[in-house]
């Protein structure tokens, strides 16, 4: 008895020291502002697997650009590698919503020998032969975004996907007392991300009366957004509340609501300045995810961090609670341009420097 | 006459100083600008990179040295990726010449038949086949049958595979347009579709034909491209229509019809695919490529008037 005692206490002490070894690895690697990603998995990376004598230059490829948000999330990933010392060269290269093109920048990557790859792949599927290639040419990679195994990558930092439709999913579904007819504003037609979304609202909407009443691909672009807004709106069909995809098209459908002189229906945003400030101008009832920007820069960490030899957990995800109506002034900035995107890694200098209305 | 000449004065073939001397100059560029351009790894990267669209671009000049334009040839690749993965592995593939053939008939009747413009018909076919495309596969995955992968995964007398493929289209292309009568009709029903119809070419026929021989192209480059990265995706061929159009024009075919060559397609594909390996490998902000890009193709092109057919 005594001796199951003792065994029982040196596990106890073991456990408790294996755990906090775990937490002071985890955390001593700080990737974003605390509260915005949290590991998924107990599961580390071995310490040193990936340790490479510096500078490094450092590849990243990305689907394409096509909005704001992208635009920021280069900005401060190119902030973030130019103020290390040890990156000697930080090369990003964007598809163009291309899959094919998305192969080639990889293939071009391994070939101009970089010593690692964030890869932020359109569809996983179609880049793990080039990951794969790149692996074993000795090159460290690191995803952004969840290849659910497909990938063969270090560390993979996700964000959105699901869980980010599901959210405003369950709130309309809140807001409309489980029925009514709702439109719903895609992404980009073919993209893991919009389907993804798309799929957390429809698991959302599961079990209730709530129809979706017209679906359209906005690209996740005002342009676009407002056009098929505009159609929907003069069309006459009926909608009591709006899902979209997220980025710039909650703020082309209120400017759309507005023109025509159509009160303003529950509607879906993300953590877009733009829409924060029609949120606060007008009386509108909605909810808004973060998609923070600062992941591009949480990427660099967790690769340069693991080029370093440093152990980090095998995938993180962000899930910050989503903006809302009592939580909005926390965000608003009235001093930035609509361009700007919660939550930053961006010191305050640049933000204005960058941002400022 | 001399090369010289036939440079300058590059007749129905379209192959002048330009097309061919954009990729060499870029070629010499980039060697420089770049240490590991010239690495066979990359150079053999490259060679996969422009295979699908060569192979896309080829049944593009057959098209357009007929006088028409076919934009819906990158929607044929996308659908092409769909349905291999979505069928039994031994239909897919002719399953998919089904749907090219289909689709290149449904052009070329619609633009010679019913008088239809063919940036519209072609137009139209391509929203309406991306979206069927997305319908088959609205997520990207799936497996491509073995065979297929086999095909693009091969290296022979230390060569790759997918510089077979452009072996093998580019010279069915040669073959057809230099040593066939249906090749030298299209030429004359490009340049004068009224003075071909009294000497008795059937216009229609090839201008059908040569709609289904680029819908092929697309199947290929489809099977090719989905093969190359073991997977599809229904949005695989949006940019390829364009591209292709693009690939053409730097390669020295007149989109209005009747001048046009292999050499000069193959010369303005490489052009497009070193212009993006060129700047991947030198670090170009993706701010300043995409004008780079354009200012790039507008020069090319602007350096190559032509005040009629076959001057």
């Amino acid at each position: 008895m005594k001796s199951n005692i003792l065994k029982l206490g040196a596990l106890t002490v073991a456990s408790f020291f294996a755990v906090a070894s775990m937490t002071t690895t985890a955390n001593a690697v700080e990737l974003t502002a605390p509260g915005l990603l949290d590991p998924t998995t107990e599961e580390m990376t071995e310490a040193g697997a990936y340790k490479k004598e510096g500078p490094w230059t450092i590849g990243m490829s990305f689907p394409g650009l096509g909005n704001t948000w992208i635009v920021q999330m280069v900005q401060e990933t190119q902030y973030t590698a130019a103020n290390n010392d040890q990156i000697e060269e930080f090369i990003f290269t964007e598809a163009g919503w291309a899959p094919a093109k998305q192969v080639a920048d990889l293939e071009d990557l391994i070939a101009r020998k970089v010593d690692a790859i964030i890869v932020a792949p359109m569809a996983p599927a179609s880049v793990k032969k080039q990951v794969d290639a790149a692996i074993a040419a000795g090159i460290l990679v690191t995803t952004y975004g969840s290849s659910e195994g497909v990938l063969n990558s270090a560390v993979e930092l996700n964000l959105g996907g699901k869980a980010f439709g599901k959210a405003g999913g369950e709130w309309l579904k809140e807001k409309l007392d489980g029925k009514g007819t709702i439109w719903a504003f895609r992404g980009i037609a073919g993209v893991n991300e919009e389907t993804l979304r798309y799929e957390g609202l429809t698991e959302a909407l599961e079990g209730t009366e709530i129809e979706i009443g017209a679906e359209v691909f906005g690209d996740w672009n005002y342009t676009k957004g407002k056009q098929l807004c505009e159609n929907l709106v003069l069309s006459g069909q009926p909608v009591d509340a709006i899902w979209f995809s997220g980025a710039d098209m909650t703020r082309a459908c209120i400017d759309v609501f507005k023109d025509v002189g159509k009160p303003l229906v529950p509607m879906t945003g993300e953590g877009n300045n733009g829409f924060l400030r029609i949120w606060t101008e007008n009386d509108l009832d909605s909810v808004a995810p973060i998609y923070t920007p600062s992941i591009g820069p949480a990427l660099v960490r967790a690769t340069v961090a693991l080029l370093e030899g440093e152990t980090l957990n095998k995938s993180y995800y962000s899930d910050p609670a989503p903006i809302t109506n009592e939580t909005l002034g926390d965000y608003y900035r009235e001093d930035l341009n609509d361009a700007f995107w919660v939550t930053s890694a961006l010191p305050e200098d640049e933000i204005s420097k960058n941002f400022a209305r | 006459m001399s090369w010289l000449n036939i440079l300058r004065f590059p007749g129905r073939s379209g192959l002048g100083i330009v097309p061919i001397g954009v990729p060499i100059v870029m070629f010499i560029f980039i060697s420089f600008a770049s240490p590991n351009f010239l690495n066979v790894q990359n150079l053999s990267n490259v060679n996969a990179q422009i295979a699908a669209l060569l192979i896309v671009a080829l049944g593009q000049m057959i098209v357009a040295i007929c006088g028409g334009i076919d934009l819906s040839v990158g929607s044929v690749l996308s659908l092409t990726s769909a349905i291999i993965v979505s069928v039994d592995p031994a239909l897919a593939v002719p399953l998919a010449l089904l749907a090219g053939l289909v689709v290149g008939v449904v052009n070329g009747v619609g633009v010679t038949i019913f008088a239809v413009h063919p940036l519209v018909m072609t137009l139209a076919t391509l929203t309406f086949l991306q979206g069927l495309a997305l319908l088959i596969l609205p997520v990207p995955g799936g497996d491509v049958p073995d065979y297929l992968e086999a095909m693009v995964d091969f290296s022979f007398l230390g060569l790759p595979a997918a510089f077979f493929w452009c072996l093998v289209f580019a010279t069915a292309a040669a073959v057809v347009l230099r040593s066939t009568r249906f090749g030298l009709r299209i030429f004359a029903v490009g340049a004068n579709e009224d003075n071909a119809a009294r000497n008795g070419v059937n216009v229609v026929l090839h201008r059908i034909s040569s709609y289904v021989l680029c819908s092929f192209g697309g199947v290929m480059a489809g099977l090719f491209l989905s093969a190359r990265v073991a997977s599809a995706d229904a949005t695989m061929g949006a940019h390829y229509g364009l591209e292709s159009v693009t690939a053409i024009a730097l390669g020295g075919v007149l989109l209005a019809g009747g001048i046009g060559s292999v050499p000069g397609v193959i010369a303005g594909t490489i052009a497009l695919g070193l212009m993006t390996n060129g700047m991947n490998l030198i670090g170009v902000s993706p701010f300043v490529r995409a004008a780079a890009t354009g200012l790039l193709l507008l020069t090319a092109i602007s350096l190559q008037p032509r005040k009629a057919i076959g001057a």
